[in-house]
């Protein structure tokens, strides 16, 4: 196999890809009366919802955190999270007109998407910081550590979304499998229930779903002010190398092969 | 050699197609299969180009041009062959579409450039002479959605004629905008040409190739057919259309000399014999159009006139059962499919034998003053009969009731098509509409006596 040349380009593109993801940010909701802040209302709705729905169904097991801010710290990073694979994984076939015509690599497509991801997550947190404060979040200096968790999640995106784009230009049908897939795959860990109710034996089970152990750290930061313990970060650790390194080697294989049938 | 700035060797570039995407990965499990089916889009093409020269690659819709010109590109990776490139190359295929409508011309041309691998800050040095090109004064800054499309076609050619390149990849971008800035644009490849940057122009109109190739390639069916002079590669191209490629070999057909002139002492124009455009038609019954010509004055093929240019149209039919009284036409049809001219033998009066035999040829030689609107005609031949009483009466009969009594032998609508090119300035030949009527004009002016 030739050398890979992934890295490469990611640096030699690092910013075209910075820039267009900033834009994308500011012109994703282009035309609409107020623009960027859709970015905010649609998970805003979202937490309405769920806390009317949970606290009527469950209460008071969320271990004495706020309902609102164990969810909205859950929830927020695996939206972006879901949002990266989505639109990362369609990237190929939204770019087709650059891809057709230039010579590019494409996987600047999906970096870019990422990117995108991690600047809002970066959004949400800083405004989930007063927000925590008034439900009665313990922040401490492990918030510091937020932003490197943020990049390590989208990390991981970046590299399930690599490997879907290049698998999905070539059988479309992926694209709706994961149309129903990523919805229901939200619910294969707690973000909008509690973990408590999660029998104690089937717990360590969950980190077998790659980006809860992301998820789960990004949550305990902000509820707790608790650092994930050094199995955790081995966890992560782990599951990024491995989906980088994969992504890596099926846009590497699959490369000529996508160009062909774009 | 070493002026040899893009060397392709027996490329060839294999398409797979599937039925079934998931075909695909069924292939993957078990590699000794094969669920495709291949489609070769170019093969055993081999040329080189050198520094400062304009090429033109003519060829069919699905000619294989696009994926010649994408793996040149890199945006494809070819199946077999290789290609060398000494330096770097351009494309300005479907211009335009790549730019964010959202953001200005300026900063456009400044992430364009990037994503075409220029450094960061090259093309701020070049902004000015870009922005001057271009001429689209404030909309330079302004958001691109604001643009009519020839903006857009000249933000693109201002943006691609002011980076530098060794080899720049134009397709019928020229066609869009005005007049005057088309021949800026040619002015600047002119430019760029004596800079010792190649161009490669891939084209339909077959005119720019002709005026301003000095080589060309002539692609079908993934297949290089032709190069060489770009006159001698439009003849090939028109020789495709008519379904017919050999004209050596076809065109010995009986040289008998033309008795089919009449007794005015005029001399016969006919074209040499390489200026011909060979035609085949199998399937003819009667008689069957075998080759025609396009020349100018000098005799020379070509597809483009000036207004009010003489061209001279001819063609050579070949008896294929014995006729009455031949008589043929020559018809020029617009784009619109409007026949702006159409006129047979028989009303020149021109004298025609009252009977031709099988395995005669019947040769027709035209010639016309293209005093019609400047733009692409298309031509047309028919050869028809009729009875030689019927014809010896002519004159006398109905218009209508003559055209009763026409037998089609051969008819060819559209065998070829030229060109015609407008004067710089108003002559003689000017005028509005599309064709010019023979006549005289004078003004006069009557000074207005009652007011003074």
């Amino acid at each position: 196999m030739p050398q890979s040349l992934l890295f490469h380009h990611l640096y030699q593109y690092r910013r075209y890809i910075c820039y267009n993801a900033w834009n994308e940010l500011q012109f994703r909701y282009a035309g609409t009366g107020i623009g960027i802040f859709w970015n905010l209302i649609h998970p805003v709705c979202e937490i309405i919802i769920y806390t009317i729905v949970f606290s009527l169904l469950i209460s008071r097991q969320t271990q004495g955190h706020s309902y609102v801010l164990y969810l909205t710290s859950g929830l927020l990073p695996w939206r972006t999270f879901a949002d990266a694979i989505a639109q990362g994984g369609n990237a190929f076939t939204q770019n087709a007109t650059y891809l057709k015509r230039l010579a590019i690599p494409p996987e600047i497509f999906v970096a870019k998407v990422s990117v995108t991801s991690l600047l809002l997550l970066f959004i949400y947190l800083v405004l989930l910081l007063p927000l925590s404060a008034l439900f009665g979040g313990q922040l401490g200096f492990t918030i510091l550590l937020l932003p490197l968790l943020a990049i390590l999640l989208h990390g991981l995106g970046f590299g399930m979304a690599l490997i879907l784009a290049n698998l999905q230009t070539l059988f479309p049908d992926i694209r709706q499998i994961l149309q129903f897939l990523i919805p229901l795959w939200s619910w294969t860990m707690p973000i909008f229930y509690p973990d408590t109710i999660i029998p104690k034996s089937i717990q360590p089970w969950l980190y077998l779903n790659p980006p809860y152990a992301f998820i789960e750290s990004i949550r305990y930061i902000i509820l707790e002010n608790r650092l994930p313990s050094i199995q955790i970060w081995l966890i992560m650790t782990t599951w990024i190398v491995f989906f980088l390194w994969l992504g890596r080697m099926v846009n590497d294989t699959l490369q000529d092969d996508v160009r062909d049938v774009i | 050699m070493s002026d040899v700035v893009l060397q392709v060797e027996n490329l060839g570039k294999c398409f797979k197609i599937y039925r079934n995407p998931w075909d695909r990965a069924r292939e993957w499990i078990s590699p000794s299969q094969h669920y495709h089916h291949p489609f070769w889009s170019l093969r055993n093409v081999s040329f080189e180009v050198r520094r400062g020269e304009f090429l033109g690659i003519m060829g069919e819709n699905g000619a294989g041009k696009s994926t010649l010109l994408k793996i040149i590109t890199g945006v494809l990776k070819p199946t077999e062959g290789s290609y060398r490139l000494d330096g770097k190359v351009l494309s300005l295929l479907e211009l335009g579409t790549d730019f964010n409508f959202e953001l200005s011309g300026r900063a456009n041309a400044i992430y364009s450039a990037e994503l075409l691998g220029f450094p960061p800050g090259f093309v701020q040095s070049r902004l000015p002479e870009i922005e001057a090109f271009s001429e689209l004064g404030e909309f330079f800054d302004r958001p691109m959605k604001l643009y009519s499309s020839g903006m857009k076609a000249r933000l693109a050619f201002s943006l691609f004629a002011f980076l530098d390149c060794d080899v720049l990849i134009l397709d019928e971008v020229l066609a869009v905008g005005d007049i005057f800035f088309q021949q800026k644009c040619y002015a600047r490849l002119e430019e760029l040409i004596k800079r010792q940057v190649t161009i490669i122009f891939v084209t339909h109109a077959l005119d720019a190739v002709q005026q301003y190739c000095n080589e060309a390639i002539l692609l079908h069916q993934g297949q290089k057919l032709f190069q060489g002079e770009p006159r001698a590669a439009i003849i090939k191209f028109h020789q495709l259309r008519t379904g017919h490629l050999d004209p050596a070999s076809k065109v010995s057909a009986p040289a008998k000399p033309s008795i089919t002139t009449g007794e005015k002492s005029k001399e016969f124009f006919w074209a040499t014999d390489d200026n011909f455009i060979a035609v085949d038609s199998p399937d003819a019954k009667q008689a069957q159009l075998v080759r025609y010509a396009i020349c100018n004055g000098e005799g020379q093929f070509s597809t483009v006139f000036q207004q009010g240019e003489q061209a001279y149209f001819c063609c050579e039919f070949l008896l294929k059962a014995s006729i009455e009284v031949p008589l043929i036409s020559v018809m020029i049809m617009n784009k619109f499919n409007v026949v702006v001219h159409c006129k047979g033998s028989h009303q020149h009066g021109e004298i025609v034998p009252h009977s031709v035999n099988q395995g005669d040829s019947i040769r027709f030689c035209r010639s016309i003053n293209l005093n019609i609107a400047p733009d692409q005609y298309v031509l047309g031949f028919a050869l028809v009969t009729m009875q030689s009483d019927i014809y010896a009466q002519l004159n006398e009969l109905p218009q209508a009731e003559v055209y009763k009594q026409m037998k089609i032998c051969d008819v060819h609508e559209k065998v070829g098509t030229f060109y015609v090119k407008p004067h710089y300035s108003n002559n003689e030949h000017s005028h509005f509409g599309i064709c010019n009527l023979p006549g005289e004009c004078q003004v006069q002016v009557l000074p207005n006596f009652s007011s003074s």
